[in-house]
């Protein structure tokens, strides 16, 4: 199992690198065994998630844990049609969990079907009194706003029978009306200190020597990002053990394969260059590397060597032509539109600068 | 009444418009005899050129027209009550009879009784269309032509080339001419080419196997047609002011048949009042080199209402933008130039874009795709800022194709537009138009002077990169819930996993041994951009079941594959169109003074 | 059967919204719209009530006016047959119109209650009625026309202006206003007292302060604390509640930009980001810091113009990080001239 599993804490009581004050108020929170609809908000690789499943586990104990995975086909009738949702979803006998943006614009009947499903199953709790199942949505910030709509009328109506957890990295995708019903829980990256902490405690629970600096090293390039922060000190441990100091810290292919484009489009600005890039952009876009997360990397990537009068523009156009990827349907042209306008200003700044 | 086209079909080669070139080659088919393939697009005076030379040389023109078709719902009306005796044959086996006739009887007995097939004998002789073929002097024989190809289905296909093929090879029969028009109808994309185009192409194929002569025609040149209509217009004594007639040229695509319309219709009661009677006044003639007097707009679009629509194939019109042809004239001259930034200023486009795309008849996003695909091929190597300027219109023109909505995650737009469900998008009339405009005009803006050479084109790759984007998606996603499953969490999301966990896997497990040992599963049905559907289930077929271990191809030996495919040219290989040639052919005749 | 169970008596009483417990049940409870108060009280005097429009911004007593109209009029028991709610939950598409709103309407009235007015006709809540499109809101006009014998309709919405005007006319209008912070701060008093909750005094001024005059957000917020810091609430746990980003990073922020150091800038915004605070909080609490800020108002006028860019792009969801980035770029450069010409 990987470490990024293995370390993972289970309940709340364990949260004790990072994370431990929202873990404590959580705790105080559901004490009677109850909780409100819960909102988790913060960036990738916070733990989120593992602090929603540590709830769970709070609540239902370690029945919550023994989950079944299933590809569960949702039939809806919507108007005289008859609308079919393939969705996989992961449950156990008092929660499930779905990423309903996994369906594009069904989104919205996955939502409010799969709540009043779970409303007319609703088990019967220790008293004899109807318990309450727990429905966790991820990535709610990809949900079309219908589904938005949907999920906001049906959990108000069936708030007796489920609670809903939602998972979103970014709230201001999130509908207010949404955000107004839920208990919000804002979980942070985990600052640079505590990943190393974590670091350590890692490496000390398998037994291994960890070098400080070395802790620091990848726990800078992980971003505030505990995942990338484990996953990357796995894979150093794999290249080389005993740890070195030194020891490079591997960046993803993909972020490297980003970085090379960027230098290829610094060496040469020419039509020629910039169809060999698009080549490259579909690479990447093939490998399911988001095109905003491409745009984002890419601009990073050409602002690390150019003039501030440069950045100021790469970050405009970068901004630009996020907004249309966001409207329109082929993200290649407007990374292409970026990458020729990038080219276009830094070869006339190179022919002011240099004559 | 004698409408205007049969009126002034040319009596002899002196009135063709033909060029005497392809005049000299329809003579030298004619004295060898055999077999002669003629196409062209219509109204060029394909079979006009035949039936002259054929006068000239003392033949007589047999022309084989398909009788007038008994409907196979007719046929079995008749046959249901009582037989009338209406016998059904169909088109196909009326051509084959025809080309049996014609090669197994003699030629002249074959004059005599009938050139039509099936039911019954009609009128002793139908030479043709406009019965004016017929030689008065000697006759030396009859030169049969056959311009309507049956169209059918498959097995009717082979029968028809199986007879046409019967036709050229028949080495004792009288010469014979096949006429095909050629139609352009936004074809060469594939699924759009017509039925009959396909035919038209294979029949020239099978002729040109056989032996037989082919001679390409070329649209009437603007000149000639030109030449004609005035001719025309003294004869009638037509009132019209040369500016129109002009205009009638430049609508008609080369089509002197329908100009010959358009100028019929334009005129009717505008004739002088004696003209009919009194040979008319010579027209005063344009001199040489005086300026044309330029059509009035407000006649070019007369015009254009009464002329034929004329398709325009997909590389036809793609070729127009790419390689931006401008006119020569001085950009100063122009009124109002001079207060314009000299950055802006370009010459006179030769198209008008918003025509030449609605005659192509090409959807604006497909409009789009093609011209994002190509573009940068045809700007000078120099001019990076050229293609920045194109590429941001193209970006403006995708989204405006697309109405606005948006793909990912938070679609917006009017609540119930959704309502389709399935992503459907709102009909957006107006955005179609403004997005192929701002496309096209914005590509012509940005190429500022035409390039000159010949670049093979390619198609759109998105959608494809697409397909395989969103198969790898399915992919991680399966990933994603597989390892849940397995108590082994792949990374939160799909996109965490995409971009955070599978990387490290990948990094991980090809550092050693035991590196590989700590991954449980990679994602086996990895797709790469250039694969195609087919290409790809073959290769997923042939995958062990359990869908487990093998390093994802493309991604195996990590980036430094992937950028040596890219220095290959990893964009789509060019399209294999026969189109192509044709775009060739049109940047010839463009190129023509 | 669905909705049977929607409606059953809820075991979980501890987590009903405070916002539905503490909402008051009679028209001169409702806190701070006096005039509004006033002129409503002697309506109900007379029992005779005109259609209404209610309209104002979110929190600000609209649907506790409405509905507390409704149980004076009609006690707690004629009340479940005379009036009909529906709210944005609701679908309220122009077939709801035409079937579930005439179905109501349509229905002739029953006795009287004993002991209050129930005056002989029902009523019909509209709650977020600029949602309704405007066939419905077409719809509804017609059907206000001819049941207004049996029915009336209270429409309650935040635009006045997205009700078509055949309908505003046929309705008195009110105009409900955001709340002064006294007016909240002694609602949410007694609301902590009567929960039990120990509040540090600042509570009050806080919740005030990011609710924005909003009396539901207001007590959602003190509700939230009250969970997450288990009844021991002090102004930082409202803050924290209410997910507001720590000023001095905001301060921050604007300071580097002045300075000019765009990658320092930009990393500090990053950073914001990584703490997981929503971008359009950041640009909420941005735009109140350079309001106030000592630069010139050439200066606020730039920064305010990408300000609203960037914020209508981020509802359209486009990406945090590159937006608010151009956010800092525009900031850098404007405060940069503003040094050059001084």
């Amino acid at each position: 199992m990987l470490w990024v599993d293995k370390h993972r804490p289970h309940a709340l009581g364990e949260c004790d690198a990072i994370n431990t004050a929202q873990a404590k108020h959580l705790k105080l929170l559901i004490a009677n065994g109850d909780c409100p609809h819960l909102f988790f908000y913060g960036p990738s690789g916070a733990g989120k998630k593992t602090l929603a499943l540590g709830v769970l586990r709070e609540i239902f104990g370690p029945g919550a844990e023994k989950v079944k995975l299933e590809n569960k086909t949702w039939k809806i009738d919507q108007n005289d049609r008859k609308i079919e949702v393939e969705l996989a979803m992961m449950s156990s006998n008092h929660h499930c969990e779905m990423n309903p943006s996994d369906c594009g614009s069904k989104d919205r009947y996955v939502v409010q079907e799969v709540i009043k499903e779970m409303a007319r199953s609703r088990p019967i709790d220790s008293d004899g009194c109807e318990g309450f199942k727990v429905l966790v949505l991820t990535e709610v910030d990809r949900l079309s706003r219908e589904a938005q709509y949907g999920l906001r009328r049906t959990m108000e109506k069936y708030s007796a029978s489920c609670r809903l957890f939602l998972i979103a990295e970014r709230p201001s995708r999130v509908m207010d009306a949404l955000q107004s019903r839920c208990l919000p829980v804002r979980v942070p990256g985990p600052r640079v200190e505590e990943i190393e902490n974590l670091l350590h405690d890692v490496a000390k629970k398998e037994k291994l020597e960890l070098p400080p600096e070395l802790a620091t090293r990848v726990a800078t390039a992980s971003g505030r990002n505990m995942r990338r922060a484990l996953l990357a000190l796995e894979t150093c441990r794999v290249n080389s053990y005993p740890f070195k100091p030194t020891q490079a810290v591997q960046t993803t292919d993909w972020e490297l394969y980003i970085n090379q484009i960027g230098a290829e489009i610094l060496a040469e600005q020419s039509p020629a260059r910039l169809l060999q890039v698009r080549g490259r952009l579909y690479e990447l876009i093939v490998n399911c590397i988001p095109p905003e997360i491409i745009l984002q990397n890419l601009a990073k990537a050409l602002m690390r060597r150019v003039d501030v009068e440069v950045k100021h523009q790469i970050v405009f156009w970068a901004a630009h032509f996020d907004v249309r990827m966001q409207r329109g349907s082929k993200a290649i042209m407007h990374l292409e539109a970026f990458v020729a306008q990038f080219m276009a200003l830094y070869k006339s700044h190179l022919i002011k600068a240099f004559g | 009444m004698v409408m205007l086209v049969d009126r002034y079909a040319p009596e002899d080669a002196n009135a063709l418009t033909t060029p005497t070139k392809k005049l000299e080659a329809v003579r030298a088919w004619l004295e060898r005899g055999g077999a002669l393939c003629a196409s062209g697009p219509p109204g060029c005076g394909k079979a006009s050129a035949i039936k002259c030379v054929a006068k000239e040389f003392g033949y007589e023109v047999s022309e084989w027209k398909a009788p007038t078709p008994t409907l196979w719902r007719e046929h079995a009306h008749a046959r249901g009550n009582e037989n009338y005796g209406i016998e059904y044959a169909s088109k196909v086996d009326e051509f084959a009879a025809y080309v049996a006739r014609a090669t197994k009887y003699e030629p002249l007995s074959f004059l005599k009784p009938t050139t039509r097939g099936g039911n019954g004998a009609r009128g002793a002789r139908n030479g043709s269309a406009n019965g004016t073929s017929t030689a008065k002097g000697k006759s030396r024989g009859v030169v049969l032509m056959v311009r309507d190809i049956p169209s059918s289905d498959e097995s009717g296909r082979a029968r028809v080339l199986e007879a046409i093929r019967t036709l050229t090879t028949a080495r004792n029969g009288p010469p014979c001419a096949v006429v095909l028009t050629e139609e352009d109808d936004g074809g060469g994309g594939g699924g759009s080419s017509s039925r009959g185009e396909i035919l038209a192409r294979d029949v020239r194929a099978v002729m040109e196997q056989a032996g037989a002569t082919c001679i390409n025609f070329n649209a009437t040149t603007a000149a000639a047609m030109t030449k004609t209509l005035l001719r025309v217009r003294e004869a009638e004594g037509f009132v019209i002011p040369d500016s129109e007639i002009d205009a009638i040229v430049q609508a008609s695509h080369g089509d002197l048949r329908s100009a010959l319309g358009a100028l019929e219709f334009w005129c009717m009661g505008k004739t002088k009042p004696d003209a009919a009677k009194k040979p008319a006044k010579k027209a005063p003639k344009r001199k040489r080199g005086e300026p044309k007097e330029a059509p009035s707009e407000a006649a070019v679009a007369r015009a254009k209402m009464s002329s034929r629509d004329q398709g325009l194939g997909l590389f036809h019109a793609l070729g127009k933008f790419l390689y931006n042809k401008r006119e020569t004239t001085e950009v100063m001259e122009i009124k109002g130039f001079e207060t314009m930034d000299e950055s802006l200023r370009r010459p006179p486009a030769r198209y008008d874009p918003e025509e030449v795309l609605s005659r192509s008849g090409i959807g604006a996003e497909t409009a789009v795709g093609f011209l994002f695909e190509n573009f940068p091929d045809f700007i000078d190597s120099r001019c990076i800022d050229w293609v920045a300027a194109g590429t941001r219109y193209l970006s403006d023109a995708a989204i405006l194709a697309r109405g606005g909505v948006s793909t990912y995650g938070f679609r917006r737009g009017r609540e119930d537009v959704g309502d389709e469900g399935d992503g459907a998008i709102d009909p957006n009339v107006l955005g179609e138009y403004a997005a192929g405009s701002v496309a096209t005009r914005g590509v012509l803006f940005s190429s500022k002077r035409s390039s000159a050479g010949f670049l093979p084109m390619r198609g759109p790759s998105a959608m494809k990169n697409d397909r395989a984007a969103a198969s790898n998606r399915e992919e991680v996603r399966a990933v994603v819930a597989a390892a849940h499953d397995g108590d082994f969490s792949v990374g939160g999301t799909t996109t965490a996993a995409a971009i955070e966990t599978l990387p490290a896997l990948r990094l991980i497990s090809s550092a050693s041994s035991a590196g590989a040992a700590l991954v449980p599963f990679l994602p086996a049905r990895w797709r790469s951009a250039r694969e195609d559907d087919a290409a790809f289930r073959r290769r997923v077929a042939a995958l062990p079941l359990p869908a487990a271990a093998p390093l994802p191809a493309a991604l195996a030996s990590g980036v430094a594959l992937a950028i040596d495919r890219g220095a290959k040219g990893a964009h789509a290989p060019p399209l294999t169109l026969d189109d192509i040639d044709d775009l060739e052919d049109d940047i010839e005749s463009d190129s023509d003074p | 059967m669905v909705d049977a169970e929607a409606t059953r008596p809820q075991r979980a009483e501890a987590h009903a919204p405070w916002v539905e417990k503490y909402r008051p049940r009679v028209v001169k409870d409702v806190a701070s719209q006096e005039q509004i108060v006033g002129v409503l009280e002697n309506a109900l005097k007379t029992g005779n009530m005109p259609h209404c429009l209610f309209y104002g911004p979110p929190g600000t007593g609209k649907t506790t006016t409405a509905l507390a109209i409704a149980k004076e009029l009609y006690g707690p028991e004629l009340y479940k047959q005379r009036v009909k709610e529906l709210n944005a939950s609701d679908e309220r598409g122009i077939s709801v119109v035409r079937n579930k709103i005439k179905t109501f309407a349509s229905q002739a009235v029953g006795a009287p209650a004993p002991g209050y007015p129930s005056p002989p006709y029902k009523i019909l809540i509209l709650d977020e009625a600029d949602a309704m499109t405007g066939d419905a809101q077409s719809a509804l006009r017609r059907m206000m026309e001819t049941y207004s014998k049996v029915t009336r309709f209270f429409l309650l919405c935040n635009y006045v202006t997205k009700i078509i005007d055949p309908i505003a006319s046929r309705c008195a209008k009110f105009r409900f206003s955001p709340l002064a912070q006294e007016t909240m701060g002694a609602r949410l008093k007694f609301i902590g007292e009567q929960e039990g909750l120990e509040m540090s005094d600042d509570v009050f001024a806080m919740c005030s302060k990011h609710s924005g005059g909003d009396m539901r957000k207001a007590i959602t917020l003190l509700q939230s604390a009250a969970r997450l810091f288990a009844g021991k609430i002090s102004g930082a746990s409202i803050v924290e509640v209410a997910g507001h980003i720590p000023d001095e990073k905001i301060k921050k922020m604007y300071d580097l930009c002045r300075e000019g150091k765009f990658e320092e800038a930009q990393a500090h915004m990053e950073d914001i980001l990584r703490d997981g605070f929503s971008g359009l909080k950041i640009l909420d609490q941005y735009s109140d810091y350079v309001l106030e800020a000592d630069c010139s108002d050439e200066v606020k006028a730039e920064i305010f113009i990408k300000l609203g860019e960037v914020d209508r792009f981020l509802a359209q969801g486009a990406d945090e990080g590159m937006q608010l980035a151009t956010l800092v770029s525009t900031s850098i450069k404007a405060l940069a001239k503003m040094a050059s010409a001084a």
